[in-house]
């Protein structure tokens, strides 16, 4: 795949509500990686944006059950769409 | 090997949310203990159960996602599990969810403890169309596995069975978890480093698995270790690991016990069906709406508080007749005139004191059993969702929300309710001001109070305004707390909403038994110590007959309270309250009403020799023309300023000492409010008196 090609990854953040992406990198210290991963929520795993409204906090779907991150957590995990 | 009538010990692990404790109330039925572990705030709880010969002790720790140093709950079911060494550990599993729910699993397998796994909601999971390989799992999981239905009590002896079988036989092989061929190299030459140096943590622990959290860096276990050869070798791994994996290791090992469980289903589940969540879902839609939550929020709250102070009055009706009737029993049946100080001991001191606390029983068992239903529902957790929106701005989480909206009945509960808030910090800021949310016990003074001072149009607005300013100084303290000495990192809001789930009426049941059955016991103790002392203040020193028997009857009271430790408190402290334009008069009355909010009014009218009927609306009629005469409306603005931010009640002081675990932070609240409620007040009064002097 040439470089144009490959999509850069951006902030779960930016992700609309009944999107689906994979998570890239989480750029988060020790705590806040632990507390994901035991979620589920770590580098290749495929979440499902529920809920995005511009303001408060997201509901993603990761690993079959729903999840309610921080606007300041989401902004740290950063993947692409699929 | 578990020799017969030996007692075993059991604990119960889970995810929240996995129906953990339905599972631990189906076992021991409501013979369970509630304890704190020693030195933190988490809710221990216990029980035991008779089965074939043996007794068996449940111990259910607290629901975590994981094992790691990363909160309280964590470390304590860590430690437990750990330096415990019970004898069968069940962990609770949404069976509808296997791959979530393993990796707590995962985490206790590497801890090679003897494990039992409860598939509970296995009705759930078939409903969805997942078919396991019971037999296949149990194999590579190396436990037990017993399908459940905890809610309608299948698979009860079944589990009971698996643990016995677990405990009495020898330790079964429990597979490792493999984590690639790098991180084993590394693991290896850290366990050997381990074994050398004949570490005590990996004597006691098991080297692999110290090594395991080391390479995490896992805070506590790095803090055990101080030899510097290890903990050099650690980092040279940790960077190692980095470099050619390109993640740190705790998440690269993470992702190691994820790809064993997804192995492990893959083998050993079978989906049927692909259709899931879709009730739920729609549910999900509406009540995490902004606008429509939001409504539906706001009417549940309603309908809860609605139950807690209507359904409740019947109750606390009785209970307080039935207080006034047994201190008049005890009147009554008092043998003439001796040892009249006991009778009044006993009547006004020790059953007017209990008989205040009880009285608020019947509000604590509704308001808990309304929380229970919502928790147990899976609603709070939307709520604490839809809520965060507007909670964030004034520094808060979501969850806060209820606690203090509860503080508008009543602190007691109130504080009881900040159980539900996971952040320590968080929760001891929010215990900390909910008293500023103007209590139902402060309305009769703002009954006495506003229409002595305010004409009729004005009651509304300024009634509205102390509610106001509540709000405004709870919301102000929060955030100075938060800023000072409750300062820490706000953690990045992390939080599972559970799928929605019929509560069973057992788990209602006992969680609202508990609650109520805590603050009666622990309140009550150190409530009825306190109302012991305020009696001695108000009726000692004791007025000499000679002087008494000159005086009228409603004068007796007046010139008994000033004669008065109170009295002469107050007296006293009235160069103190000056500035807050207040005298000794409203001193006194004050002193009383740290008893409970609305003993300030039959203060008033004892020390305005009204008697003490404050029921009576031809003494309040009287005694608003008193305070008429006495004070300007300024003055009366600045009793209910003081009233609404100053010291909360006894009961509050005890009950924030009993759920903060420390003397500390009730003093704190304590002292802490009433300075606050000084300096508001007295600035109010200066400048209110420059302004009217000016006019």
């Amino acid at each position: 795949m040439s470089e144009e090609n490959k999509i850069q990854p951006v902030p779960l953040l930016e992700m609309s509500p009944g999107k689906t992406a994979r998570v890239v990198s989480i750029d988060a210290g020790h705590d806040l990686k632990n507390r994901l991963s035991s979620l589920g929520v770590l580098a290749g795993s495929t979440l499902h944006v529920i809920r995005n409204e511009g303001a408060g906090q997201l509901i993603v779907m990761i690993k079959n059950s729903k999840v309610v991150l921080g606007r300041g957590a989401s902004s740290k995990i950063f993947v692409t769409p699929t | 090997m578990i020799p017969q009538h030996n007692e075993i010990l059991v604990a119960l692990a889970g995810n929240p949310n996995s129906g953990k404790t339905t599972v631990f109330n189906l076992l021991t039925g409501a013979r369970h203990h509630v304890g704190n572990y020693p030195g933190v705030t988490v809710e221990k709880v216990e029980g035991k159960r008779n089965y074939k010969d043996h007794t068996i002790r449940f111990v259910d720790l607290p629901g975590t996602y994981s094992l790691t140093a990363y909160s309280t709950e964590e470390l304590v079911a860590r430690h437990f599990i750990l330096d415990e060494k019970p004898d069968v550990v069940v962990d609770v599993l949404d069976a509808s969810n296997p791959e979530r729910h393993l990796y707590l699993a995962t985490q206790l397998m590497e801890m090679r403890t003897p494990l039992v796994l409860a598939f509970n909601m296995s009705d759930v999971a078939k409903g969805q169309g997942l078919e396991f390989d019971l037999q296949q799992l149990e194999t590579l999981l190396g436990a037990r596995i017993v399908p459940m239905v905890a809610s309608k009590g299948q698979g009860m002896n079944d589990l009971l069975e698996a643990i016995l079988e677990t405990a009495v036989k020898q330790a079964a092989v429990v597979p490792m978890i493999p984590y690639g061929q790098d991180i084993e190299q590394e693991l290896g030459k850290i366990e050997r480093l381990l074994v050398e140096a004949h570490s005590e943590p990996a004597a006691r622990y098991g080297s692999r698995w110290v090594a395991l959290k080391l390479l995490e860096g896992d805070a506590h276990v790095c803090s055990k270790i101080t030899s510097p050869d290890i903990l050099q070798q650690v980092d040279a791994s940790q960077v190692h690991l980095k470099k050619i994996l390109g993640d740190t290791p705790d998440v690269l090992i993470a992702d190691r016990r994820y790809g064993f469980i997804s192995g492990a289903c893959q083998e050993a589940i079978r989906h049927t069906v692909a259709t899931r969540h879709d009730i739920s879902d729609k549910i999900d839609l509406v009540l995490t709406h902004s606008k429509f939550g939001l409504l539906i929020f706001g009417a549940l709250m309603y309908l809860v508080f609605y139950l807690t102070f209507t359904l409740g009055e019947y109750p606390m009706g009785w209970l307080e007749s039935f207080f006034d009737g047994l201190g008049n029993a005890v009147i009554a049946v008092w043998p003439g005139e001796h040892l009249l100080w006991l009778q009044s001991l006993l009547v006004d001191g020790v059953i007017a004191g209990v008989g205040g606390v009880v009285v608020f029983l019947p509000n604590i068992l509704l308001l808990f059993l309304g929380i229970a239903f919502l928790e147990d529902t899976g609603y709070m957790a939307r709520a604490a969702f839809i809520m965060d929106r507007i909670m964030h701005r004034i520094g808060l989480h979501g969850k806060s929300f209820i606690p203090m909206l509860i503080g508008f009945g009543c602190s007691i509960p109130a504080i009881m309710a900040t159980r539900i808030l996971e952040n320590r910090r968080n929760r001891l800021a929010t215990m900390l001001v909910i008293p500023l949310m103007s209590c139902g016990a402060r309305i009769p003074i703002y009954a006495l109070l506003i229409p002595a001072f305010f004409p009729a149009h004005w009651r509304g607005p300024v009634m509205w305004l102390i509610y106001v300013i509540g709000i405004v100084a709870a919301i102000v303290c929060i955030n100075l707390l938060r800023k000072t000495i409750l300062k820490g990192e706000s953690v990045p809001f992390v939080m599972e909403l559970p799928p929605y789930r019929m509560p069973t009426w057992k788990g209602l049941m006992i969680h609202m038994w508990d609650r109520g059955w805590m603050y009666l016991k622990k309140a009550g103790t150190i409530i009825l110590g306190l109302s012991i002392v305020l009696w001695f203040l108000m009726s000692y020193p004791a007025l000499p007959d000679d002087r008494l028997v000159l005086l009228a009857e409603e004068e007796q009271h007046a010139a008994s309270l000033q004669h008065s430790a109170a009295g002469r408190i107050g007296k006293a402290m009235e160069p103190v309250i000056r500035p807050m334009g207040f005298d000794w008069k409203i001193g006194t009355a004050l002193i009383g009403a740290t008893m409970a909010k609305e003993v300030f009014v039959t203060q008033l009218s004892i020390v305005y020799s009204l008697g003490d009927e404050d029921e009576d609306e031809e003494t309040l009629t009287l005694l608003r023309e008193h305070l008429r005469a006495d004070y300007s409306p300024l003055q009366g603005f600045c009793i209910m300023l003081f009233c609404l931010l100053s010291t909360p009640c006894i009961a509050t002081v005890a009950i924030t000492r009993k759920e903060s675990g420390k003397w500390k932070w009730a003093l704190f609240q304590f002292f802490g409010l009433t300075a606050m409620a000084y300096l508001v007040t007295t600035l109010v009064f200066q400048i209110g008196s420059l302004i009217q002097g000016l006019m």
